[in-house]
């Protein structure tokens, strides 16, 4: 290859296989461009863990009438190398013939004979603690042993595909990540919305989505957070602008219902060429005066509490008063007070308004 | 360079070039082997954010420290020079452009870039390569040539041409995993100014992150610790959480519809404590990223403190100061004789103040108030 092949075209094959870093899906095509060159039967890039079945990547030109399925096909592989264990201590990036291998093991002709496989190729891209990642090649059995040129141009390509298979990792491995923390985000009650400093919206969650969609009490303009009192627009700009942190601003919903917009500053990050970043941001919780229960089963189990104690719980920790509960529940005044003082025993406390306080610590409170 | 340059040295060049994907300090090598193989005698790259800020990448090659400051001077002349910033524009990106093919000579010795910068340093033409230009980042890489090197043959510019698109893919590569960090970092602060503690676990409850008052918690290991790298919780809590967490797992709808679920415990002083298990959901419009996490962790701790935001809770129920001061106190547990003492107040003055805060708060009872000032309380850590 290194002679046949021009500059532009060994250039070029090389950039397809760092185009699979941001687009996995060009795997098989680029892996199949390597085959179709080097002149191999058919590849097959896959992660082999130690426990458990291998996650193929990617294959070509696997005959699927003669093929089982790739992950079968994949396993098979590994036993044709001898194992697993061997192939871990294959040296990474080095392309590794069959042909060469000393006491081969595995299926033999009766695995390779009907699949008119003569020979193949592995060459290991990724390894860590738990797992290998190799690309296998097959050779026809018509063009005998796999030859030194072709393990020439799988060396010269080796450490490219192994720069890709590692940074293609990072990239899905902090794909993860965002998807995670963008997900925890969402599960808040609270609206969550991250600005930088002019208040555009970089972020919402699932919560300020439906907040910005009913426009109550915060609204989008031109891509903005905008509040419905211009005092209140001022206070939050100038909060974001200053980096201030856990400064409130009133935020009144239409309904009269209160809320509060907390501008919470972050810290700003350092690039990786240690510049600080060109944008200040800040998180803004909306937090609303609903009522936010803490777990009633888990209340119960905390302080010992029979389930008439902790419904009497849960409604005086809401606020409420004993007579307007015990006629909620159908029972006593008097019976409401006995329950009232075992809680008031039970959860070290000795007023509602110590109640209030506890139940509203336990619960979410955002 | 082409035709009889070895294929292990162009292999190696352009894995060079993405070996600054990772690590960004190797630019300075790539760009001075870059320049040296293909005889200039500088070479600047840049990439630049848009539409203002920080440079996000800069080096240079082969320039002295003289020269190269007052390089910035001249920014306007050269983009003049070039035909102006609309033509710029229009030269196709990972293309190699020779000064002297498109600036006539009469222009570029009548510039004062010419005079004052290029001659002076012998340089004689220049090769510019947009490598990118998109809404947010503009990035070239340019060549100067020196007087002793001779006109710049057609094998230079074709060696450009092969390099130009790898810098320009491991550019946008590194840009891609710039902002994916700038991403993680901003969602883990914002989870970080939460006062209440907020552990991600994965099925096995393998801990996948921790908000730095959920790390403090593992540090006292109570309620919650790290055991054989699991997240586990007390003896009297761990089966619960297990359950909750496997539940999360499977059933994540269940689990999510209900709220998620608590679980009891204690904190490290015996104190009564809450972990509120939430399933995380993958979000509809990213199916293909596997998400590992299982559960969203939510730590509260028994805990009277609660801080009023006293401005807003002033400004949303129209609240005096003194109003605001006894407010606090109230919310803070103190009975209505405890505030008198405490602010040598007659407990008749307290008692109308107090009347005038449950009118203006709509609350019939002081329990009622606590109850309306601590779900508005400050979520952040002091």
């Amino acid at each position: 290859m290194t002679a046949a092949l021009p500059a532009e075209e060994f250039s070029a094959m090389i950039g397809e296989i760092y185009d699979c870093i941001l687009m996995p899906e060009r795997w098989p095509g680029t892996i199949d461009a390597i085959r179709r060159r080097l002149g191999f039967g058919s590849g097959i890039l896959a992660v082999y863990p130690f426990s458990g079945a291998p996650s193929v990547v990617a294959t070509a030109n696997l005959d699927a009438a003669s093929m089982p399925s790739a992950s079968v096909y994949a396993s098979e592989i590994v036993n044709l190398w001898g194992g697993l264990a061997r192939i871990q201590r294959f040296p990474l990036a080095e392309p590794i013939a069959g042909s060469a291998l000393q006491n081969r093991e595995g299926p033999g002709d009766g695995w390779s004979r009907p699949r008119n496989i003569g020979d193949g190729v592995t060459l290991s891209l990724a390894r860590d603690d738990d797992r290998v990642g190799t690309l296998a090649f097959s050779q026809l059995e018509r063009n005998g042993d796999v030859r030194s040129d072709q393990l020439a141009a799988l060396r010269l390509l080796a450490p490219h595909l192994r720069r890709a298979a590692a940074i293609g990792n990072i990239f899905a491995m902090r794909a993860a990540a965002i998807a995670t923390l963008e997900a925890t985000i969402d599960t808040l009650a609270a609206c969550v919305f991250l600005v930088d400093e002019t208040l555009t919206i970089i972020q919402s969650n699932k919560s300020a989505q439906a907040m910005l969609l009913s426009g109550d009490p915060i609204s989008s303009q031109d891509g903005r957070i905008r509040l419905p009192s211009a005092a209140a627009q001022e206070a939050l700009a100038d909060a974001v602008a200053l980096g201030q942190r856990g400064i409130g601003i009133p935020a009144p919903r239409a309904n009269g219902e209160a809320a509060v917009v907390y501008v919470l500053s972050l810290p700003q990050g350092q690039t990786r060429s240690g510049a600080a970043r060109g944008r200040s941001m800040a998180a803004l919780f909306v937090i609303s005066a609903t009522s936010k229960p803490a777990p009633g089963d888990a209340v119960a189990l905390l302080f010992d509490l029979t389930p008439s104690e902790a419904r009497i719980f849960e409604k005086v920790g809401e606020g409420q008063e004993l007579s307007a509960i015990a006629d909620h529940l159908g029972i006593k005044l008097s019976t409401a007070k006995t329950h009232l003082l075992r809680v008031f025993e039970k959860t070290g406390t000795s007023r509602q308004a110590d109640l209030v306080r506890l139940a509203a610590s336990l619960s979410l409170p955002v | 360079m082409v035709g009889s340059y070895p294929a292990e040295r162009l292999s190696t060049l352009i894995g060079a070039i993405y070996d600054c994907v990772l690590e960004p300090q190797r630019w300075q090598s790539v760009v001075d082997s870059v320049r040296t193989e293909l005889n200039f005698c500088y070479a600047i790259l840049g990439a630049y954010p848009l539409p203002a800020g920080t440079i996000m990448l800069g080096v240079s090659s082969g320039i002295d420290d003289t020269y190269l400051a007052r390089l910035p001077y001249f920014g306007e002349d050269v983009v003049e020079l070039w035909g102006g910033d609309a033509r710029v524009r229009q030269f196709p990106l990972e293309e190699p452009i020779l000064q002297s093919q498109v600036v006539s000579s009469a222009a570029w010795e009548g510039s004062r870039y010419f005079t004052e910068w290029a001659r002076p340093q012998g340089v004689i033409d220049a090769v510019a390569i947009g490598l990118e230009r998109n809404p947010s980042m503009v990035a070239t890489l340019s060549f100067g040539r020196h007087d002793a090197a001779g006109a710049v043959t057609e094998a230079e510019l074709r060696g450009l041409q092969l390099m130009a698109p790898h810098f320009r893919r491991a550019i946008a590569i590194s840009q891609l995993l710039e902002l994916q960090s700038i991403a993680i970092s901003t969602f883990a602060a914002t989870l970080g100014t939460l006062e209440v503690g907020v552990v991600l676990v994965d099925e096995f409850m393998t801990l996948l992150h921790a908000n730095p008052s959920a790390e403090a918690m593992l540090a006292r290991k109570a309620p919650l610790q790290i055991v054989n790298g699991r997240v586990v919780a007390a003896e009297d809590a761990a089966a619960a959480l297990a359950m909750a967490v496997a539940l999360a797992v499977d059933d994540e709808v269940a689990l999510g519809r209900r709220g998620g679920t608590g679980i009891a415990t204690h904190g490290v002083e015996g104190e009564p404590c809450i972990i509120h298990v939430l399933p995380l959901r993958r979000r509809e419009s990213r199916p293909d990223i596997f998400l590992n996490a299982a559960a969203a962790l939510f730590i509260t701790p028994a805990d009277s403190s609660i801080r009023l935001p006293a401005d807003a809770f002033a400004s949303l129920f129209g609240l005096t100061p003194a109003e605001v001061r006894i407010c606090e106190l109230i919310v803070a547990g103190l009975t209505q004789k405890a505030i008198a003492a405490q602010l040598g107040l007659a407990p008749s003055t307290v008692k109308t103040h107090v009347l005038r805060i449950l009118e203006k708060t709509g609350c019939r009872r002081q329990s009622a108030l606590i109850r309306l000032a601590s779900s508005l309380r400050v979520p952040a850590r002091a």
